[in-house]
């Protein structure tokens, strides 16, 4: 059996204490130990990370790994099953960082359906930069930045993720392992763009862990058809990022159509063709 | 081949990144505007050492200028581009001849040292009609260093000459951590000075192996009349009207192939006992004349077009003859 420990790495870990990091960097080399029971070889997986708080995640797991910038974790990882359909790629990136500097990729690759996970570390917080407002935060949020309070309304990355066509739409939370490990190997699994907004407390400059203790409940099957769309969206309006009741957590939708991958490269793995099939196709040409 | 159409600049270069790090050849089209946008990724690639090809072909900016018109005016911009230290490879072809051969130079530069590989055009050659004898064995796909697959594999293993063997993710025996921070060998992210300043100088030690590998290489061309004293200077697809222009007048013409690292020597040993060199550029300020100015080549005249066009033969003979009244 594989075990948690030795998928660390040396990297010091420099998280506060208390970080909801913790709850999703366990989770992950929970479900890779877990998947490497069940066959799965490590040495096909690449995780790649934007820049924040969240993006340390890739130093402190022993897989392949893309350490990118902020806002482009989904081109990468694009490129990487371009060039290599047989790998496995999870994405992780933070609220600032999917829904604020890099969106447009985010939206592209729901829209494409590429076949990666993406996990969001949303902590609505810029935490690595000390505390300000981010595309997440809610309305009057009082941070560096934004000392009267924010005067924007938050984004709800649920209804965006399914208008942009994703076929796998979670949230997940931080402070329920048990939960979120199923779940992330649920959008592993999943053909197609799995996307999950994991809400991360950040201990220091926005600490959420009583707030989604009191107002977070688990989707079930009874309650939520997650094949249909339009439910899906009815659910995903039940919490808009700002106050509320209850705040759902679980797999809103998934469906399964045809991945970019499939589209794109029709069965082709380009890292096993040989360079040079441009000549090929210039002779055939003079 | 694989050819697609994302979402924006950003995500092209990006996703050449990532392909190159899974292991496949790359190449990326722009042009300034859109070439603004992927220095970012261009910066990434000098840290996280990914091999990329741009072809980037100039218009007249600033801004979105005149952009289905032509112009050499961002040689500057190429060169300098990208916040940070790094090495770069920045080829100039003139006609369609040396653009196919450039290109697969670029593409086998950019794999043997993990650099980013400029194929520097512009509207006026991209856009013409040419026909040329192609001969498909003149550049063979050269492998890069690959990992011999002994010991713990470290992507970034400091190296005499600077270049790191290149393995890829689904190797069995490997983890390859690629990253934008300054790292380890490993690939883990470091704020130790000792380690920042080696790994700063392995990266720019490939630099020095580059100008090594570019001197096997023909990085400056001569025409014309060889015994002339008089120079035509030109880069790119100003060469074609300047080439006419030194064969009418008895003139000699060098035009640079590689403009980054430029090449000092071949370019003064092909300039030395010239009494008089006139430097031809499609832009406004002679950037090619400023660059070889800092190496203490100097210009004695400049004839500058800029109007969004190229130089027909009729236009620069007289100005040439102007200037050699």
């Amino acid at each position: 059996m594989t075990t948690v420990k030795e998928l660390g790495t040396y990297a010091q870990n420099t998280w506060c204490p208390g970080c909801g990091n913790f709850g999703i960097l366990t989770s992950m080399k929970k479900v890779f130990a877990d998947l490497k029971d069940e066959g799965l070889d490590l040495n096909k997986v690449v995780q790649s990370s934007g820049i924040g708080c969240h993006a340390k995640i890739v130093d402190y797991v022993k897989v392949n790994s893309f350490y990118s910038l902020h806002g482009r974790v989904p081109p990468p990882i694009t490129g990487i099953r371009l060039a290599n359909p047989e790998l496995v790629v999870i994405g992780h990136a933070g609220d600032g960082d999917a829904y604020g500097e890099g969106i447009e990729h985010l939206i592209f690759s729901a829209k494409r359906n590429i076949n990666v996970t993406f996990i969001v570390h949303n902590n609505r917080v810029y935490g690595l930069t000390t505390g300000q407002f981010t595309p997440t935060s809610p309305a009057g949020f009082i941070g560096r930045s934004t000392p009267k309070g924010s005067p924007e309304e938050p984004l709800n990355p649920i209804e965006l993720m399914l208008s942009a066509g994703a076929t796998f739409v979670a949230r997940g939370f931080s402070g329920k392992p048990k939960h979120l490990q199923p779940l992330i190997k649920a959008a592993i699994k999943h053909q197609g763009f799995a996307f999950i907004d994991v809400l991360q407390p950040c201990f220091t400059f926005y600490n959420t862990y009583d707030f989604y203790n009191e107002k977070v409940y688990e989707l079930t099957e009874k309650e939520h058809d997650s094949s249909d769309r339009e439910a899906a969206f009815t659910k995903a309006r039940e919490w808009a990022y700002g106050d509320g009741d209850r705040i759902p957590i679980g797999i809103f939708y998934q469906a399964r159509k045809p991945t970019y991958e499939e589209k794109v490269l029709g069965g082709r793995i380009p890292v096993k063709l040989t360079p040079g099939n441009i000549r090929s196709v210039l002779e055939k040409h003079i | 081949m694989v050819t697609i159409h994302p979402e924006s600049e950003i995500g092209v270069a990006l996703m050449a990144l990532g392909a190159a790090y899974a292991g496949a050849r790359t190449m990326v089209g722009t042009s300034g505007g859109g070439f603004a946008l992927m220095t970012e990724a261009l910066s990434l690639s000098g840290q996280g050492e990914f091999p990329m090809v741009l072809v980037v072909s100039q218009r007249p900016g600033p801004g979105t200028g005149v952009p289905t018109y032509t112009m050499q005016g961002d040689l500057s911009f190429i060169i300098h581009s990208g916040h940070g230290e790094f090495a770069k490879v920045v080829l100039a072809p003139g006609d369609a001849d040396e653009a196919f051969y450039l290109t697969g130079l670029a593409m086998n530069l950019a794999w043997k040292f993990q650099i980013p590989s400029f194929v520097l055009s512009d509207k006026h050659l991209s856009e013409s009609i040419f026909s040329f004898e192609a001969d498909l064995n003149k550049v063979e796909p050269e492998d890069p260093l690959l990992w011999n697959g002994q010991g713990e594999y470290k992507r970034y293993l400091d190296t005499q000459n600077g270049i790191s063997p290149l393995a890829f993710p689904g190797n069995p025996s490997a983890i390859v951590k690629a990253t934008s921070y300054e790292h380890d060998e490993y690939g883990i992210t470091t704020e130790e000075s000792e380690q920042i300043a080696r790994m700063q100088q392995k990266r720019l030690r490939k630099r020095k192996t580059l100008i090594d590998e570019l001197s096997k290489h023909e990085q400056v061309k001569v025409y014309g009349n060889l015994e002339s004293k008089t120079v035509l200077l030109c880069w790119g697809s100003t060469k074609g009207a300047c080439i006419e222009v030194a064969e009418e007048l008895g003139l000699k013409v060098v035009q640079p192939l590689v403009l980054e690292p430029l090449p000092i020597e071949p370019l003064r040993k092909v300039l030395s006992g010239a009494d008089k060199i006139i430097d031809i550029e499609v832009n406004a300020t002679g950037q090619l004349a400023k660059l070889l100015s800092a190496h203490a080549i100097c210009i004695d005249d400049m004839i500058l077009r800029f109007d969004a066009r190229p130089f027909t033969v009729d236009v620069l003979i007289e100005k040439v003859k102007e200037v050699l009244l």
